[in-house]
């Protein structure tokens, strides 16, 4: 299991990650989305060993993966910019990671190479964005790691590059268990793909758990009263957020389904609905809680 | 460590360094074309103009050695420290740091297996011109190549020299945050320091008694790494006493460079070890580089400021106006050093911090110096601790086994304080006094005096009268092949009187001077109205004698001597 304990990173007085807390199961699909700067990327480089976290630990099982070869060994990192050797190409590429990571199996590399159509021989300072992405893609995935965190993993990748790619992914999870770790920005693709999901803002984690989960935790309400109650009236729930129309009342509130519908029903509104949410609107409410949204952005 | 995590059952340290060594292959190939050509080419295509000569090592002209030794020297420095820059640029670069550093290595394999790389790959085209002069030197045993020793020894030498280069950018390298302020520290702290150095030496002229422009590159080699190895690499090369290419006679050397490598490489590895990852792309990972190289510039700085200001106020820089304008040029370098460090004026009031630290050092080096440095302007040696010493004083070269009048002239000198620095306003005839000690340890010891006569006539006196001094003129005159000898005199209007004599007769010349010159005392000091004299054999080329002494025309039996001799008109 990879798990982060307390994890705390500063950069120049800034927090980038602030006592950030999780688990994450061996074998499933992980994604990290949040705002920009929100520290998705640093926590994926606090997992491979780039950073040294300054409070807390990273590791697998309890391990340190910083300086720690044997569990490095374990885990390749792709970043949201590719980087090769110099002068290099595909094939000198391979090479080099064949000679890095012990579980680097050439059969898989030459397999991915059917998948996605790259010469191995062309220099890959002459590939376009998605190419190299393709390419750093091939090397990460031939190194069989046990886990493989991907930073931006779409990036650059046309359509059925993505498709391509997210049954890639798919498929090493079920035939060799890798865990794999996603940061994007792309909520829909990362809810088709993950089984886990954690939402990051400000370097602390605002939510977490499995798709359904983190989706469920937040519920839309309208409801109509003859008498409109006070914002008070509804001090019971958990609420994101309220909004007022006439005699409707818009609610986002957190929490479970059936002890919402029962204290709002307690309240005897004329009409009352919940509505289920997206994880994308979920996520809009939670960053707008914590106020990050497009109206306090933009004031 | 859990069961669950596998070990990798490769070295990733080893096959970083092979990937890196087998990326620099054209690197290689092309250093090794370079050193071909200069060994064994250059000596297959002029092999007819090299002098034979069987009975000693040292020709005229440089040998192959030499040469091989100073351009490789050179240029292996120069490209281990590119080489190094090269191979850790990865560190300034956010994608290219996430992938090093990701690599299932330790922070010390990384470090090493690039390192190491860069060192190999200027290091094999290096053995292999080495290599082709041993093979040469087997083939042409007669040719003056150097021998196995001298050329193995130059090798290893060669070798050590990179090292301690190597070690010494890789601490910048570390320190640095990216590629433009790598070459901003480094070129700028090995310009400073030397300029400091400079200006050490040039404080210490002025106010620092005994100092001797001979201790400037002492100065240099204590305070800059750089200057050290490359001067001690052409002490090494040149070698005195038949020390050339010897490592047992420059074992001080040899274990100073040892150890500075390896300090500079620990320290690397140590700091490299705590790198910050994340520091990469800003201007420095460790800040106290940056701090030394403000620092200095400001030193450096405040003193051209203080020059000029103190040059158009015709005063010396330790004066008011010399050291008031210190203070500004300091700041103002310090604060453009920051300005381009910080890439603007963010960190202002550090820079003048850093200014006034700037100013505080140098006043803490003037005050040294004017102190005495230390003893230095006191030191004397024990008699029993010189080997030789050379006096040079009025005129005259002194090489005198017998250190006492020397001893005894130095210690009059500092105990009647009678070393001047200005050359004006004096009343008192003075003369300059060059006093090098040739130390048992190996070291050398210099001195140089700007003395009153009249406080040291008396002693000055002893020196040029020491018996040891003519004794080794007859010496010289016997050894000289040819028994017929030119003399040439030149009086104090350089009007030449040449002539031609014996052997017999000049050593009847130098018995004759000799008494006249006890006779005539310590008056030959204060140097008036005396005449200058250059006598030599050249009867066959490179077999002469030089030596000038100072004389009046009331050396009358010199003088008596001198007319028996043959004269040449010319």
């Amino acid at each position: 299991m990879l798990t982060a304990l307390n994890v705390t990173k500063t950069f120049d007085g800034t927090k980038a990650l602030d006592n950030v807390c999780f688990n994450i199961e061996d074998g499933c699909v992980y994604g990290l989305v949040g705002s920009n700067g929100s520290g998705k990327s640093t926590l994926l480089r606090l997992i491979s060993g780039v950073y040294k976290p300054d409070g807390g630990t990273v590791g697998v099982d309890g391990v340190a993966t910083f300086n720690n070869p044997a569990l490095k060994n374990e885990i390749a990192f792709l970043g949201d910019t590719p980087y090769f050797l110099p002068q290099s190409n595909l094939k000198e590429m391979a090479h080099f990671y064949g000679s890095m990571y012990s579980g680097f199996d050439t059969d898989t590399y030459r397999r991915l190479l059917t998948v996605f159509p790259l010469d191995e021989n062309a220099r890959l300072s002459t590939f376009s964005k998605g190419m190299a992405r393709q390419a750093a893609l091939i090397l990460m995935l031939s190194c069989r790691p046990r886990y493989l965190l991907l930073d931006e993993a779409f990036d650059g990748l046309d359509v059925v590059m993505r498709k391509t790619l997210s049954n890639i992914i798919i498929e090493y999870t079920q035939k060799y268990s890798t865990t794999v770790i996603i940061a994007s920005h792309n909520l829909r693709e990362i809810e088709d793909m993950c089984d886990h999901i954690s939402l990051l803002h400000g370097g602390r984690l605002i939510t977490s758990g499995g798709i359904d989960e983190v989706r469920e935790k937040v519920h839309k309400i309208q409801a109509a009263f003859e008498t409109v109650p006070s914002d008070d009236a509804f001090s019971g729930l958990d609420v994101m957020k309220i909004e007022r129309s006439g005699s409707v009342i818009q609610l986002v509130v957190r929490g479970d389904k059936e002890r919402i519908t029962g204290y709002v029903e307690a309240m005897s509104p004329k009409f009352f609905e919940c509505i289920d949410v997206s994880l994308e609107e979920a996520f809009i409410y939670e960053l707008e809680v914590l106020g990050y949204d497009v109206k306090s952005i933009e004031e | 460590m859990t069961s669950r995590v596998l070990k990798n059952k490769l070295n990733p340290t080893f096959g970083l360094f092979k990937s890196t060594v087998r990326k620099n292959l054209g690197v290689i190939v092309l250093l090794a074309v370079g050193v071909l050509i200069l060994c064994p080419g250059l000596f297959l295509t002029t092999l007819s103009h090299i002098k034979v000569k069987p009975d000693g090592f040292r020709p005229e002209s440089p040998t192959y050695l030499d040469i091989l030794f100073g351009v490789c020297g050179f240029a292996s420095a120069v490209f281990v420290a590119v080489g190094n820059f090269i191979s850790f640029s990865f560190l300034y670069k956010k994608n290219s740091s996430d992938v090093f550093h990701s690599l299932p290595l330790t922070r010390t394999g990384l470090f090493v297996s690039r390192a190491a790389a860069s060192f190999v790959t200027v290091a094999i085209p290096l053995t292999l011109g080495y290599a082709s002069l041993l093979a040469l030197t087997a083939f042409y045993p007669t040719y003056l190549l150097g021998t196995f020793a001298q050329i193995l020894s130059a090798y290893l030498v060669n070798l050590l020299c990179m090292l301690f280069v190597s070690g010494f950018t890789l601490i910048f390298i570390v320190c640095a945050g990216s590629t433009f302020d790598l070459i901003i520290s480094f070129a700028g702290f090995n310009a400073a320091i030397s300029v400091v150095g400079l200006i050490i030496a040039n404080l210490s002229s002025g106010y620092l008694s005994g100092y001797s422009a001979e201790n400037t590159g002492s100065i240099l080699k204590a305070i800059s790494p750089m200057a050290y190895c490359a001067a001690s690499a052409v002490e090494f090369a040149l070698g005195g006493a038949g020390n050339a290419y010897s490592i047992s006679g420059n074992i001080g050397f040899i274990l100073i460079t040892l150890g500075g490598s390896a300090a500079f490489i620990i320290a690397s590895i140590l700091l490299f070890g705590h790198r910050k990852t994340e520091r990469g792309g800003q201007a420095y990972a460790y800040k106290f580089i940056y701090v030394i190289c403000s620092i200095l510039a400001g030193i450096c700085g405040g003193y051209i400021l203080s020059t000029i200001f103190s040059l158009a106020g015709d005063e010396k820089p330790v004066s008011y106006l010399g050291v008031i304008s210190f203070i500004p040029g300091a700041l103002l370098t310090v604060t453009v050093y920051g300005a381009v460090t910080e890439r603007g004026f963010k960190k202002f009031k550090k820079s003048l911090v850093y200014g006034a630290v700037s100013a505080a050092a140098y006043f803490v080096i003037l005050a040294v110096i004017m102190s005495g440095a230390f003893g230095f302007s006191t030191r004397v040696p024990e008699k029993n601790d010189v080997s030789y010493v050379e006096i040079i004083c009025a005129g005259t070269v002194l090489n005198l086994d017998d250190s006492t009048p020397a001893i005894a002239l130095h210690k009059a000198i500092i105990d009647k304080d009678a070393n001047d620095f200005e050359e004006s306003d004096l009343t008192a005839p003075h003369n300059g006094v060059n006093i090098h000690y040739q130390l048992k340890n190996g070291r050398e010891m210099f001195r140089e005096y700007y003395a009153d006569m009249d406080k040291v006539g008396d002693e000055m006196f002893a020196a040029l009268n020491a018996g040891e001094r003519f004794d080794d003129y007859l010496k010289a005159v016997e050894k000289l092949n040819s028994d017929s000898v030119e003399i040439d005199v030149y009086d104090y209007n350089n009007e030449p009187y040449n002539c031609i004599g014996t052997k017999k007769q000049l050593k009847e010349f130098i018995k004759a001077y000799r008494e006249d010159f006890a006779r005539h005392g310590k008056k030959i000091v204060y140097g008036q109205d005396t005449v200058s004299v250059t006598v030599y054999s050249k009867q066959t080329e490179g077999d002469e004698y030089v030596f000038e002494i100072a004389m009046t025309d009331d050396f009358t039996e010199t003088l008596s001597v001198l007319g028996g001799f043959k004269r040449i008109e010319y």
